[in-house]
């Protein structure tokens, strides 16, 4: 399983209001209300979920858990200024609702993510673990009694490391680490608290460390076994080979579930029976599309589901039947979601134009399913689908002050290239038709999306918003190796990390410039992650760019492999090391920094020092190429740990250089 | 300058211990430090740091001391105050200024203290918002000059957590643009803080292992200040700075010569009619210093050290008379010290065994009446403090801290000289105690870091530790190294590593005819530079059966791009950019990584996560490439900032890993 290097900058997490006629500005968007977490009730009756707000002063989100009506639409406020509020889920019998929160345990230094349990008859919030590392996911028993949940193990070292013997070995790792990897494990506790049991112990381990990778947990109906990833070791850099181990919880015998050899995630029980739905890339080939199979425990590797879709799918949920599967995932330029019998019938479900952002598990009754959607022209809201056969309602308007400003339209861009058939999304600016009249020419601004497996597709984009409303026609083209038009695009990219992506763009400007009036002297390319990794590669490869903005942008696969988080996940890709005689040209030769003395474009270089994803050594080395050869650079780094800065602050302080970037050059 | 300060920074100090036994580990524990020898104006006392390791809390506990020349008496000046370091004499000898740092956290800063010599407590002269870097006293000991650095333009900003920065040329942790240094004046008796320069240019900041950040020089007649002027406060654009003058009237600043770069440590003569300056042979980046002098008034003056030193001058200190210096560099396997008139021959100190301690910069001051106090050690006893009546007398040793370490069964050390494709080279060797000539010996290269460093005959503990093991320990100079005049350090200019790796071979060799080496068992190891002769030893010669690669420089491309040295390296090392022309090429050609796939040898890896100086980037690389390779490898990360563990306990560390490994694999 690889971790997308990224999705596009997902700034998308803020939003705003205002008056009649006036285009959309930052002041909107920190005005926006983010939701999340969406779960509905086994009942059916009620969905609960996290709205959240930025703090600009205190430079934090606030996350209340809320609970809302599905037949009156009344929406009620559960939590009151809690901390580290995540990952909402119903008890079995719908009469209480867990939450993992940030708390002070006792002889622990520091706030902990703990598992609480809010009685839905009234009384505040109850601590269930006391776990010292804090909890990295939890799920209930089918009766309700107990929760499976996981937490790193204790350092075994931290008698010596207290005493600075602090030295430790380096292995798959990434460069910022400070401290040897520590596993975490799976462990019962009843949930009214009490002693919790430890069920699992090794050097393997249920999740990893920032990133955090955790695994799912999902108990058989009959509360016997329970399924879960096992990965080698703590290290994103090993995952390639992480299977589903499924444990008797009484015994404690583990087995793994199918005999495949890497690559798994995402194991789900099904409701009824004892089949168990999880994820793996077609073939086993790390650089296809997620693929969902569906076996039992003992059954092998089972069957592929979603065959015919042949989309990579990136979640699902079970009907309580137990007999069919709701999958979701990209398709073209929208979001779709199918639901797949197991007997082979497939539906693709109509979603009309909303765009699904979150999704949640499927009532245990009825079968209704809960999302948070967007479309293009209205951010993120609450959703209700009673069935495969029914139309998305919407159930909230936290955000609907929006749609009073102008605008910018969206629209999709279809075009071919190199035989595959190709779509990207472009916002026009709010002034469009009027100045269409004119003969006006537009400048032209692409912002790639990251990934690369990820895609661009029909939804709310607060930046693209925030760029057109400067006047900028804002191209969001898809690419091989995007994950909206099947393996065999999505496979294109192995081998060929920025040629064939980079003349898939070119084909897709040059569809815009058909539809559309381009300035063709004002154009810009940007984008963040792998958006960056195009970025630098189209400014090394094409002299058509007035300006561009590299973040956190992929420049040397070495430092991918090498200083990254990734290390042996890189591999497929390549089909080697890169300190291999044998593939070290493919990696030089796939390299934007290669091809930097080329590059003529006046470049803003953008990143986090703390990022392990995308090291900021990427962005060094392109700083210092432009400038020892006289182009105009700019880097500006953020000094926080991560790929993005996820605090609304920086966050905006963002899109606030992205944007006065271009429109210094282009505006 | 700083160009490219590497150094080989294991040795903490050193120890105690019984009559015939042979060293071990613990006896480190036991070693003091002594540094910062201080004579005072007068010449009868002398002022010192002691420096002794706390295992327990894992730091050095500094105390600042007193040595009275006239009845050879000790004692402690300072008590429990932190970080105490730089003390300084007032003109009149009364006062005596030190730094330590006050406040706790990231509110902890370097700050001027005062000691009364009539009696009381030290009394705190500046509080500097982000501390002080350094200071002068005025001639007339009213007052002192200090530099500190601004705090930055948009800190309310970065309270607000505004505070991404436009990343200029420095190293790639950093969290913050620097921000820059400037002069204040303070009057001693604490009034009158007050700011003299101001703007966007900075005077330098110290980077260890490296010189200090070059002082401040006061006009005897205290109405000039020189100083180093950097154009920004990007520490790597350093290369770039030039000596000039102050009026401390009126703030005017003029240049003191016409080089406009490379320029460093002016220095008022005592009769301030002239000034000595660093200035690199030729005025090429890439070559050794120079001491250069001109008159008070300006102009680039003359070389005063290129012919008959010639030699890479790490300090020069005027003598009282104004009419000669005290210069100090490496010579062959020694560090000597001149005395250098500004007309006439230099005239080569006569020390003996005693080794003035002096990687960077020589530790030691010079009386109004010629006496000298230095700090040194000899290759069978650790650092003390020493003392010299004049330039012509006899050293002699003042202190006895590490007797304990001096008393043991120490290997002996010798010099080796071979030659090498037309150099005369040389190097240490260090024989286990007993050593029995009959008896076939495993053999541990410890490669000096820099490359413009040298090994010489001063102790060295983890020499001494392996020595003790029963390895025959040799320590070569090569091409590069700062002990045999210019040509020889400018011969590692665009050739990193071929070079100097032929060298070390024709050392190899020359040990092989002096001592019984077994041949079946040589390992190589060394830290930084020395790391990097390590990986591209082992990725050109396969008679290597361990290697031990510290902080090892593996990618040329990494330091350029990442290191705090980073654009110096295209001026120092290799020419240019990496990213110019075909430059690429040459920067891959001299990096070891490149020849990483030949390497076979079971190898210890060894760096700090926080190292800017060697970025762990590449002992990253090395590490893949290695593991990928199916060659035997570990790679220990110490979780520390800085280019070698400075603390007690992780500096143990790293020697017992280090020694550890070369006996498992070559069996002593």
């Amino acid at each position: 399983m690889r971790l997308a290097i990224i999705a596009a900058a997902s700034i998308a997490a803020l939003f705003p209001a205002a008056t009649s006629a006036r285009t959309i500005d930052f002041v909107d968007i920190r005005r926006l209300t983010s939701l999340s977490s969406p779960q509905i009730s086994p009942d059916g009756k009620r969905i609960v979920f996290l709205r959240g707000h930025p703090d600009f002063v205190k430079d934090r989100s606030q996350n209340d858990l809320m609970l809302i009506d599905i037949k009156t639409k009344q929406i009620r406020q559960l939590t009151f200024d809690r901390r580290g509020l995540t990952s909402p889920s119903w008890s079995p019998d719908g009469s209480r609702i867990a939450f993992l929160m940030s708390t002070t345990v006792e002889g622990v230094s520091g706030p902990q993510e703990e598992v609480f349990v809010l009685p839905m008859n009234g009384g505040d919030p109850r601590p269930v673990t006391k776990a010292a590392r804090g909890i990295d996911g939890f799920a209930w028993s089918p009766n309700g009694t107990q929760f499976a949940y996981i937490t790193q193990d204790p350092n075994p070292f931290k008698k010596q490391v207290d005493a600075h013997l602090d030295a430790f070995e380096i292995g798959a790792n990434d460069y910022l680490h400070t401290e040897a990897a520590i596993p975490s494990h799976l462990w019962v506790i009843s949930s009214s608290g009490g002693t919790a049991k430890r069920l699992t112990s090794g050097p393997w381990s249920l999740g990893t460390v920032d990133p955090g990778a955790t695994s799912e947990l999902t108990w058989s109906p009959d509360g016997k076994q329970i399924a879960f990833v096992h990965f080698p070791t703590p290290l994103i850099g090993n995952s390639l080979g992480a299977v589903i181990d499924v444990i008797d919880v009484r015994t404690g015998k583990r087995a793994p579930l199918t005999g495949n050899t890497g690559l798994e995630g995402g194991p789900d029980f099904a409701p009824a029976g004892n089949a168990i739905a999880y994820s793996r890339n077609t073939n086993g080939d790390d650089t296809n599309g997620n693929a969902i199979c569906v076996t039992h425990p003992g059954g092998g590797p089972g069957k592929d589901v979603r065959a015919q879709i042949d989309r990579n799918i990136n979640g699902t949920t079970w009907d309580p039947s137990g007999k069919a599967l709701w999958l979701f995932g990209p398709d073209g330029p929208r979001t779709a979601a199918w639901y797949v019998s197991l007997n082979g019938a497939t539906k693709r479900v109509n979603l009309g134009n909303v765009a699904l952002s979150q999704t949640g598990q499927t009532a245990r009754k009825t079968g209704a399913l809960a999302f948070v959607g967007t479309t293009t022209g209205h951010p993120g809201e609450l959703y209700y689908l009673a069935s495969p056969a029914s139309q998305p309602v919407r159930l909230t308007n936290f955000n609907g002050f929006i749609t009073k400003l102008q605008l910018g339209r969206v629209a999709e861009v279809n075009w071919t290239n190199d035989g595959f058939s190709e779509d990207g999304v472009l916002t026009l600016p709010p002034s469009f038709d009027k100045l269409r009249m004119t003969g006006h020419k537009f400048p032209l601004v692409l912002v790639i999306h990251g990934g690369p497996q990820s895609a661009s597709t029909q939804a709310w984009n607060s930046q693209n918003q925030l760029f057109a409303a400067h006047g900028y026609l804002v191209f969001n083209p898809n690419y091989r190796g995007s994950t909206n038009l099947g393996d065999r695009y999505q496979h294109a990219i192995s081998r060929d990390a920025g040629a064939g992506p980079g003349r898939d763009v070119m084909a897709g400007i040059a569809a815009v410039e058909r539809s559309y009036k381009v300035d063709k002297t004002r154009i810009a390319v940007s984008g963040w992650s792998y958006g960056g990794y195009m970025t630098s590669w189209m400014t090394g490869h094409y002299n058509i760019w007035k300006t561009a903005v590299a973040g956190a942008a992929l420049n040397d696969w070495f430092d991918d492999y090498n200083v990254a988080f990734y290390v042996y996940t890189d591999v497929p890709w390549f089909g080697g090391s890169p300190w291999n005689p044998k593939y070290s040209a493919m990696w030089r030769d796939q390299s934007p920094i290669t091809y930097a003395r080329a590059i003529r474009t006046p470049t803003l270089i953008l990143g986090d020092i703390g990022d392990n994803n995308v090291t900021i050594t990427n962005s060094f080395k392109m700083y210092h190429a432009l400038k020892d050869n006289g182009v105009p650079v700019q880097f500006v780094a953020y000094p926080v740990h991560g790929h993005f800065p996820s605090d609304p602050v920086r966050s905006e302080d963002v899109t606030r250089r992205w944007l006065a970037w271009i429109d210094r050059y282009l505006r | 300058m700083k160009l490219f300060g590497f150094v080989l920074a294991l040795v903490v100090a050193t120890a105690a211990a019984a009559s015939a036994r042979t060293m071990i580990l613990d006896d480190v524990k036991a070693l003091s430090g002594i540094s910062e020898a201080t004579i005072s104006p007068d010449g009868s006392t002398i002022a010192f740091i002691l420096s002794k390791p706390d295992y327990k809390a894992d730091r050095s506990t500094r105390t600042l001391m007193l040595y009275d020349l006239r009845d050879s008496s000790t004692r402690p000046l300072t008590s429990a105050r932190r970080g105490v370091t730089s003390p300084a004499w007032s003109p009149d000898g009364r006062r005596l200024a030190f730094l330590s740092v006050t406040g706790e956290g990231d509110k902890a800063a370097e700050q001027i203290f005062l000691l009364d010599m009539r009696g009381g407590d030290a009394m705190q002269l500046t509080h500097a918002a982000l501390g002080v870097e350094q200071f002068t006293w005025r001639p007339d000991g009213n007052a002192i000059a200090y530099v500190a650095p601004d705090e930055a333009p948009n800190k309310r900003d970065i309270e607000h957590h505004l505070d991404a920065f436009v990343v200029g040329d420095q190293a790639y942790q950093e969290k913050a643009a620097p921000t820059p240094n400037h002069i204040w004046l303070i009057n001693s008796d604490g009034t009158g803080d007050k700011r003299l320069t101001e703007g966007t240019w900075s005077l330098p900041t110290a980077t260890p292992p490296g010189s200090p950040a070059s002082p401040l020089s006061w006009s005897p007649d205290g109405k000039s200040i020189i100083f180093t002027r950097m154009p920004n406060a990007y520490d790597s654009d350093g290369f770039l700075a030039t000596v000039d003058v102050l009026d401390v009237q009126t703030g005017a600043i003029r240049a003191l010569t016409s080089h406009g770069k490379y320029e460093g440590y002016g220095d008022f003569s005592p009769d301030g009619t002239k000034i000595a300056y660093w200035y690199p042979f030729q005025g090429d980046g890439a070559a050794q210093n120079d001491i250069y002098v001109t008159a008070a008034a300006g102009g680039n003056g003359t070389d005063l050290t290129a012919d008959d030193i010639d030699t890479n001058v790490v300090r020069a200190i005027w003598m009282p008379d104004s009419k000669s210096l005290l210069i100090a560099g490496h010579k062959g396997t020694d560090a000597a010290l001149w005395l250098k008139p500004l007309d006439g021959m230099a005239q080569r100190l006569q020390l003996g065994p005693v080794q003035p301690v002096q990687p960077f910069w020589l530790d030691a001051s010079v009386s109004t009446t010629g006496a000298i106090a230095f700090t040194a050690s000899q290759a069978n006893h650790p650092g003390e403090l020493y003392y010299m009546s004049s330039a012509s007398a006899v050293p002699k040793r003042l202190t006895s801290y590490n007797d304990a370490v001096a008393q043991l069964d120490l290997g002996r050390v010798q010099p080796v000289t071979w030659m090498s494709e037309g150099f005369s080279e040389d190097g240490t060797l260090t024989y286990p105690p007993g050593y029995d000539a009959s008896k076939a010996y495993p053999l541990v290269l410890v490669i000096h870091g820099g490359p413009n460093s040298a090994s010489i005959l001063s102790f060295s503990t983890l020499n001494q530790l392996l020595a003790a093991r029963g390895f025959l320990v040799f320590n070569p100079n090569y091409r590069g190294s700062d002990n045999h005049g210019e040509k020889y350090w400018h011969a590692i200019f665009n050739d990193a590593g071929a070079g100097p790796g032929r060298d070390v071979m024709a050392g190899i060799a020359t040990v092989e005819q002096t001592a019984h080496v077994d041949t079946s068992r040589i390992g190589v190891s060394g830290w930084s530079y020395g790391g990097y002769m390590t990986s591209w030893l082992e990725g050109h010669y396969s008679i290597w059966k361990a290697a031990v690669a510290g902080a090892a420089v593996n990618n040329w491309v990494d330091e350029y791009a990442l290191s705090d040295n980073n654009v110096s390296v295209g001026i120092s090392q290799l020419s240019g950019s990496p990213y110019v022309g075909n430059n690429m090429e040459l920067y891959r050609a001299q990096s070891p990584i490149t020849y990483a796939w030949n390497i076979n040898t079971p190898t210890l890896i060894l760096s700090d996560t926080g190292d800017v100086r060697v970025p762990i980037t590449q002992s990253y690389e090395m590490f893949r490439a290695l593991t990928d390779h199916g060659v035997p490898v570990r790679f220990f990360a110490y979780p520390v900032a800085g280019h070698s563990p400075g603390d007690p306990v992780r500096a143990l560390d790293v020697n017992r890993r280090w020694i550890g490994w070369l006996v498992q694999y070559l069996k002593p």
